[in-house]
């Protein structure tokens, strides 16, 4: 009886505690926003290249209701997910392979060492001269950057799966293929998972990034032209939208992965 | 009264290299398994059992010498013998439930969907783990985590148990109920089955016959025919006068190998 009133009590008191520390932040978050409300209007920073909150909204909202924001958000978002699953193919495939198969990873380990270290933005003219400013030239540089952490997480995991899980499955008949499919992947996949974390957010920035450099639609596009043209408010509709889209992806990552890779969590939490 | 052979083991060895020398786990092992017999073998540690084990379903390929199985040699992991390894966590697969892990040995079968639950389900009814088909197996306990193992090994339907001290990770009150656990499946499903273990007394328990391996580099030092009634008893069995006898027998015989590896500086 007493140990389940101090349970209760202690449950309460966790809660609490955590409800208070969200309190907090939002009210944080409050405070940020009063502060670029009041700070451009009282003048006391230049309110034509930092305009007030509710001026920078005007413009979202204004852009969300002509249609401007969502098509260029829909444009970025197209040509992330498009460079995002390149990405992932290719990344979790070469990893496998370098994973499980010795000469494959003596083959690639040089070449593999020289190109991951480069910026992919680096790569901005090549592809320019090789696709114009179509979405190719987008994609290209996207994937290329977000291939690294999938490929270098998927080769981590792939080959530090445990041995005694394939001689498990090769007792009970299990094929190459089998091993692959049904122990290899499976087991790698809390590390694939995290490479594909980390590039969810580089596809993002890569988008941003090359739109703005040569393109004429999208986001990245659509901040520069407004910065160009000197329409500032609408320049941070964009620049807020790129974030909330940045949030929500990830958002939806975790929500996610929350599901999938529950029994990792689980496990983990036991073998420790 | 012994059955057809079904596992016989013949010169079987494994060397590896370790720097410039060439050095031997097990050497010239031969034996026998015959159908429906439970065949324990028993050695000091660190001589080399588990090695032994994998050669024997050519997880591991032996350096020489030949294993036959129904009398055919064996090149590859044989579908009519499985292993059931002493750490039930790194052979469980931790990311599918308890049920589809049993599932993932009857993939391979032609069966309908149907059918292999059916067979998981009673499998995992026969080590009496009804009720947590839907668990994940980190989920459980060590005890029950072997018996998940169990349980997948029993649904292959294999001609032969091969099992790697399957008892030794866990606690002595759920050693001896795996122990009788074991032996029931054994006599229900008409099993035959290899225990290696380095525990003395469980071996003598469980077995029809048991085989005592020598030191590094090991070979079989003698057979003993266990004449003991079953179904056994954790407590009258091991206090029969023969069952000490045994005991006393081969604890004197590993006794002598463990100080001939001592003496070698192994």
């Amino acid at each position: 009886m007493t140990g389940q009133a101090t349970g209760r009590t202690t449950g309460q008191a966790i809660k609490s505690i955590v409800l208070e520390t969200r309190l907090s932040g939002a009210l944080l978050l409050l405070f940020l926003i009063i502060l670029w409300e009041v700070l451009p209007r009282s003048g006391i920073i230049y309110a034509r290249y930092f305009p007030a909150f509710s001026t920078v909204m005007g413009a979202l909202l204004e852009g969300i209701r002509s249609g401007e924001i969502l098509k260029q958000t829909a444009i970025s978002i197209y040509r992330a997910f498009c460079g995002y699953f390149l990405a992932i193919i290719i990344g979790v495939t070469l990893g496998t392979l370098t994973g499980t198969i010795r000469w494959v990873s003596d083959l690639l380990d040089i070449t593999v060492e020289l190109l991951r270290p480069m910026p992919s933005v680096a790569l901005v003219p090549i592809a320019i001269l090789l696709f114009g400013t179509s979405n190719s030239y987008n994609i290209s540089i996207i994937t290329f950057g977000c291939t690294w952490p999938i490929f270098v997480n998927t080769f981590e995991g792939t080959r530090s799966v445990d041995t005694q899980w394939i001689d498990t499955a090769r007792i009970y008949g299990a094929t190459r293929f089998d091993l692959l499919r049904k122990v290899v992947v499976p087991a790698a996949l809390p590390y694939i998972v995290s490479g594909l974390r980390v590039s969810l957010a580089t596809s993002i920035i890569i988008v941003t990034v090359t739109e703005m450099l040569a393109s004429f639609k999208g986001l990245g596009f659509f901040i520069m032209d407004t910065y160009n043209g000197y329409r500032i408010p609408q320049m941070y509709s964009g620049i807020i939208t790129i974030g909330l889209v940045g949030y929500g992806l990830n958002w939806l990552f975790m929500k996610a992965e929350g599901r999938l890779m529950a029994w990792h969590k689980g496990w983990m939490a036991k073998s420790v | 009264m012994p059955g057809p052979t079904l596992l016989r083991a013949e010169q079987l060895r494994r060397t590896y290299i370790r720097g410039e020398s060439e050095i031997a786990a097990c050497a010239n092992i031969t034996f026998s398994v015959n159908k429906g017999e439970f065949v324990c073998i028993v050695g000091p540690s660190g001589c080399g059992k588990t090695t032994m084990l994998k050669c024997m379903c050519h997880l591991l390929k032996p350096t020489a010498g030949k294993v036959f199985v129904n009398e055919k040699e064996i090149d590859r992991p044989p579908k009519e013998m499985i292993l059931i390894f002493q750490d039930y966590s790194r052979s469980l697969f931790p990311w599918r439930t308890v049920l589809k892990n049993v599932l993932f040995v009857l993939e391979k079968k032609r069966l309908s969907r149907k059918e292999r639950l059916d067979i998981a389900r009673s499998a995992l009814s026969a080590v009496y783990l009804s009720g947590f088909e839907n668990h994940y197996p980190w989920e459980l306990s060590g005890g029950m985590q072997q018996r998940v193992a169990i349980a997948r090994g029993i649904a292959f339907n294999p001609d032969i148990l091969l099992m790697d001290e399957p008892f030794a990770s866990v606690d002595a009150q759920t050693r001896s109920d795996l122990e009788d656990a074991i032996l029931e499946i054994w006599s229900k499903f008409s099993q035959t089955i290899l225990l290696v273990t380095h525990d003395i007394e469980e071996a003598i328990y469980l077995a029809d016959r048991v085989l005592v391996l020598s030191g590094r580099p090991s070979e079989i030092r003698e057979e003993i025919q266990i004449d003991l009634e079953r179904p056994r008893n954790q407590l009258t069995t091991k206090e029969d006068k023969r069952f000490i006898e045994y005991r006393h027998h081969i604890y004197t015989l590993i006794r002598e190998e463990g100080q001939k590896c001592e003496i070698a500086g192994i």
